[in-house]
């Protein structure tokens, strides 16, 4: 996998997991394209979204976070960091 | 319900592997099924499963109920699902369609959104949202579009079976669900968290804005559906989006003080959920 796929399937992660802040700021492109890093807290991620976010990073990657964990990550671009580097 | 949930916790290892499970019992069961899976695990020594039940019985009782209502599942398509007590006339009862938002959930696990409601004088006909595509695509094996859909949903519940009809809707399901009341000509719609009536993801697959569809079918009607619009107070994107509908239709609007975009969340944690949908959704208009 790409780092641009990899951009595409969190970005499709977190819109399906109801991350309405990423919505909301239009921060779609600016994430694909990687114009600027995102902060997680930025996102307001409830814990059914985080949930749903780590199952879908693990069932469609292999990469297993802990919904707490993806809180201590920090931002988009050092959890795309984490991920490539785990299925490097 | 235990078998499912052995089935589906087998193979658990990692905690994401035991969300996956419990996500997918919460989005299936009854009030009673939920019951009875308690009772089963009530000495489990499993750490996530005793987290998960403590978590979802803790919403459950906020309904203020001891006793499980009785509601019986039947699936009619892969996205449809009746809740109803078969022991009660449905001529003698309401049909609420509930259209789920993403999470296929409402606001909440299924069980504690059943467990709001009365099963003798109410059937639930539980929409789920289809991933990843949402509604505007229409619901596979239904409809390929929202009007054909809506239209082929009505077949689902022949006329007159029931004495009173109204809709439900959170986040992506709100405009489904305003768009049935609408296009039917229920009696009630409560909507919470909906989308915008120029949201793009409408836009982009109507002729016109969805706002301008919703309009269309209210001109079709003699007397127009009670509207509710619920937001959270919190969240301002929820609250320019629900605050433009009033400019297309008559609706009631109604903020939800603290609360995000799970507007409903603050009135179930202080036990006047039940109260709350009793007065926008069987309240006489």
């Amino acid at each position: 996998m790409t780092e641009s796929e990899l951009r595409t399937f969190i970005a499709d992660t977190l819109e399906q997991s109801q991350v309405i802040a990423f919505r909301q700021h239009q921060y779609r492109p600016v994430f694909l394209q990687n114009r600027a890093d995102i902060s997680l807290e930025s996102l307001k991620i409830d814990s059914l979204a985080a949930m749903e976010i780590c199952i879908a990073i693990e069932i469609n990657l292999g990469v297993s976070i802990a919904p707490d964990a993806l809180f201590q990550i920090g931002s988009l671009n050092q959890l795309v960091t984490y991920i490539m580097e785990e299925i490097a | 319900m235990i078998k499912l949930y052995e089935r589906l916790t087998h193979n658990c290892q990692t905690i994401n592997q035991w969300n996956h499970a419990h996500l997918t019992l919460q989005k299936k069961m009854t009030p009673l099924q939920l019951a009875i899976l308690t009772q089963q695990l009530f000495t489990t020594e499993n750490e996530h499963t005793r987290a998960w039940l403590s978590t979802i019985n803790r919403l459950y009782f906020k309904s203020g109920k001891v006793q499980p209502e009785p509601f019986i599942k039947k699936r009619l398509s892969p996205h449809l699902m009746l809740f109803s007590d078969p022991h009660t006339d449905s001529r003698q009862k309401s049909l609420l369609v509930a259209f789920t938002g993403g999470s296929q959930l409402m606001m909440m696990p299924i069980p504690v959104f059943l467990q709001q409601f009365d099963a003798k004088s109410v059937d639930i006909l539980m929409v789920r949202y289809p991933k990843p595509l949402g509604y505007q695509q229409g619901l596979t094996g239904i409809g390929d579009n929202i009007d054909s859909t809506l239209t082929q949903l009505r077949n689902f519940f022949p006329q007159q079976s029931y004495q009173r009809y109204m809709t439900i809707g959170v986040s992506g399901g709100g405009v489904p669900a305003l768009l049935m009341a609408l296009k039917h000509g229920f009696e009630h719609c409560l909507a919470i968290g909906l989308n915008a009536p120029d949201d793009p993801r409408w836009s982009a697959v109507l002729p016109n804005s969805v706002g301008e569809l919703a309009k269309s079918y209210a001109q079709q009607l003699s007397k127009l559906p009670k509207i509710s619009l619920v937001y959270g107070a919190e969240l301002s994107t929820d609250k320019q989006a629900t605050l433009k509908w009033s400019h297309w239709l008559s609706c009631k609007i109604i903020a939800v003080p603290t609360a995000n975009h799970v507007a409903i969340s603050p009135l179930l944690d202080n036990g006047k959920l039940c109260q709350f949908f009793n007065r926008s959704l069987f309240q006489a208009i």
